[in-house]
């Protein structure tokens, strides 16, 4: 936590405005009175109300190594106490001797003497009045972090059982697979034997998955691989696909799962839609700091999509600016039949907690 | 009694393979042909006239529900569908039968007999015409039209459609592909049509605000909208209230 005064520059004013004012005061004070001559009532009072405002800062340090999460309040009172005796003392010596040096006069000996006992008690209220300043100050730091943290976190938390929704098995896809597997047993059994495999390799991952929270990209393309497998099955020929992945990429990290509803993207706009083959293409490369992943499908341009495809897009940059912290790590490019999704995996997650 | 001429329609091969299978089973069905998208099917349905269609929902280019919406006289329908949400809208507006995929032979002859039962009675089907107004009811708002002139089929995204005429009880819709007649009434398309975008400025016209070019007084209560293509469109008193509201 940064120090509450000297970071900034109107807390700073405000700050030193209380021990000049206490310092002019006591010297009108005094020379009003004829305690003191007028030069020597103004040394007297700005050099002890200067100082004083130096140690006051310098107490936050105190304050900051005493916090009452971490120790016992015996342990802090007493360690208070001790530094409101340092505090003062170092207050009355330093001032007094400055004071003497500039002063030198037997008449302000006198009165520095007879102000002991009041300065004793001033420094001792200054430095708890200051210390309290303080504590209320950490506590309402600590009140606004916790809140903010707490807020994200439910955000978080939602964004995450929204995004496990979202990328659960897509019902539509399990039954016409289911369709076709009861299809395939009549006419090829042997490929039936496969897709009842495969599906099932893909059905367990993703449930598995949806605790976890990062997976290597290897592992996440592998099922890919099933999904784009099944769905070669349903869809023969008309779906090409294609992994143009570098070496360096097979172990980075990325978000499970995250990859899966922008491949269901790139089906539904591109596969479901077209009469024509239409090619799906996967490349990831590793470039500074960062893994870039491009999907690009072919679609129809002539085809009118029935809904729109925002969505699910914007469910995984949710995702990508909660764990990363940015939200341009996802971007889409529209051409007249390609249409391309990158994302961009920076190599750190961002700590949540 | 003939053989029931019966049409498959559905995007993925081996959903027809299995229907073929199961339908080559009973002596009743004669397979006359298959296609694998909307648009096909509606060129199949027209030159083949059969009696029964199994019909998919999701398709490419156009849904089973857009293709019915083309057909004028259309034969006795099964749906075939994964889509739950859909079988039951389609239950609920009578239609002769749906199949959840995956479903087992003894279901296909269920719906056959229901099929048989509602072609030896040999009226339209209504239950069909109730399917799609009711699909009409039901579905929210509109990001395409599907319109058919002669042989060729259109896809009109909603963007494209310039304006909406009303013709009885028929709408003649102007785009930039041209214009197109629809089986459709106006209100429909006043409630399917995003409302930011549509504005009704006369019994006649509903109008693509995006296309306006110029708004003209014509006499004391009476305006003409000129369209960016050209076209003068009357606008109603009320229809400019409405116009100056959406333009505010």
């Amino acid at each position: 936590m940064e120090h509450p005064i000297t970071a900034n520059r109107i807390s700073s004013l405000i700050y030193w405005f209380f021990p000049v004012a206490i310092g002019i005061i006591q010297a009108v004070f005094n020379s009003y009175y004829q305690i003191l001559p007028f030069t020597i009532a103004f040394i007297d009072g700005l050099t002890f109300s200067l100082i004083l405002g130096l140690l006051g800062i310098a107490t936050w340090y105190v304050v900051r190594y005493n916090d009452p999460e971490k120790s016992a309040v015996i342990q802090i009172l007493a360690s208070h106490v001790a530094a409101a005796f340092v505090f003062t003392s170092l207050w009355m010596l330093s001032s007094g001797i400055i004071a003497k040096i500039l002063i030198n006069n037997t008449l302000y000996d006198r009165y520095l003497n007879d102000l002991i006992t009041v300065r004793i008690i001033g420094g001792f209220l200054f430095y708890a009045l200051v210390a309290s300043i303080y504590y209320t100050y950490v506590y309402s730091q600590h009140n606004r972090e916790k809140q903010l943290r707490e807020s994200e976190w439910q955000n978080q938390i939602r964004k995450t059982q929204l995004n496990a929704l979202k990328s659960q098995i897509n019902p539509h896809f399990l039954f016409n697979t289911l369709n076709s597997i009861a299809s395939l047993t009549l006419i090829n059994p042997e490929k039936a034997h496969g897709m009842v495999i495969a599906l099932s390799d893909f059905m367990r991952y993703s449930l598995r998955k949806q605790q976890d929270d990062m997976v290597t990209l290897e592992v996440e393309l592998r099922n890919i691989g099933l999904y784009l497998q099944i769905e070669k099955i349903r869809f023969g020929n008309n779906l090409i696909y294609r992994f143009d992945v570098e070496e360096l990429c097979n172990h980075h990290l990325i978000p499970n799962l995250i990859l899966q509803p922008l491949f269901e993207n790139a089906i539904k706009y591109g596969v479901y839609e077209a009469s024509k083959p239409v090619e799906v293409i996967l490349e990831a490369r590793k470039l500074q700091g960062v893994m870039e992943i491009k999907i690009i499908n072919d679609f129809d341009p002539e085809s009118v999509p029935l809904k729109g495809e925002g969505v699910g897009l914007a469910n995984i940059n949710d995702r990508l600016r909660l764990l990363y912290g940015s939200s341009r790590l996802l971007s889409i490019e529209r051409g007249e039949k390609r249409f391309s999704v990158t994302i961009v995996i920076p190599d750190i997650v961002e700590s949540i907690r | 009694m003939n053989k029931i001429r019966t049409l498959i329609i559905d995007d993925e091969s081996l959903a027809r393979d299995l229907l073929r299978h199961y339908l080559s089973k009973d002596e009743r069905i004669e397979l006359i042909g298959e296609c694998s998208n909307g648009f096909e099917g509606v060129l199949a349905i027209q030159e083949l006239n059969p009696d029964l269609v199994f019909l998919d929902i999701q398709m490419p280019k156009i849904t089973g529900f857009e293709m019915l919406e083309l057909i004028s006289n259309p034969p006795v329908i099964i749906f075939s569908t994964a889509y739950d949400q859909f079988a039951i809208r389609a239950f609920e507006a009578n239609a002769i039968d749906y199949l959840l995929k995956p479903y087992p032979f003894e279901r296909v002859v269920v719906a056959l007999n229901k099929a048989i039962e509602k072609l030896k009675s040999k009226t339209t089907s209504p239950e069909i015409n109730n399917l799609i107004q009711s699909s009409d009811q039901e579905s929210g708002m509109l990001n395409r039209v599907v319109v058919k002139s002669g042989r060729k089929i259109q896809v009109i995204p909603v963007e494209s459609i310039y304006y909406i005429e009303s013709q009885d009880d028929f709408v003649m819709i102007y785009c930039s592909e041209g214009h197109f007649m629809k089986q459709k009434t106006m209100k429909f398309f006043e409630q399917h049509l995003d409302e930011k975008q549509f504005v009704r400025i006369h019994r006649s016209y509903l109008l693509n605000l995006f296309h306006i070019s110029e708004i003209q007084q014509y006499e004391k209560e009476s305006w003409i909208v000129l369209t960016r293509q050209g076209a003068k469109l009357k606008v109603s008193k009320a229809g400019y209230a409405n116009l100056k509201e959406k333009l505010k």
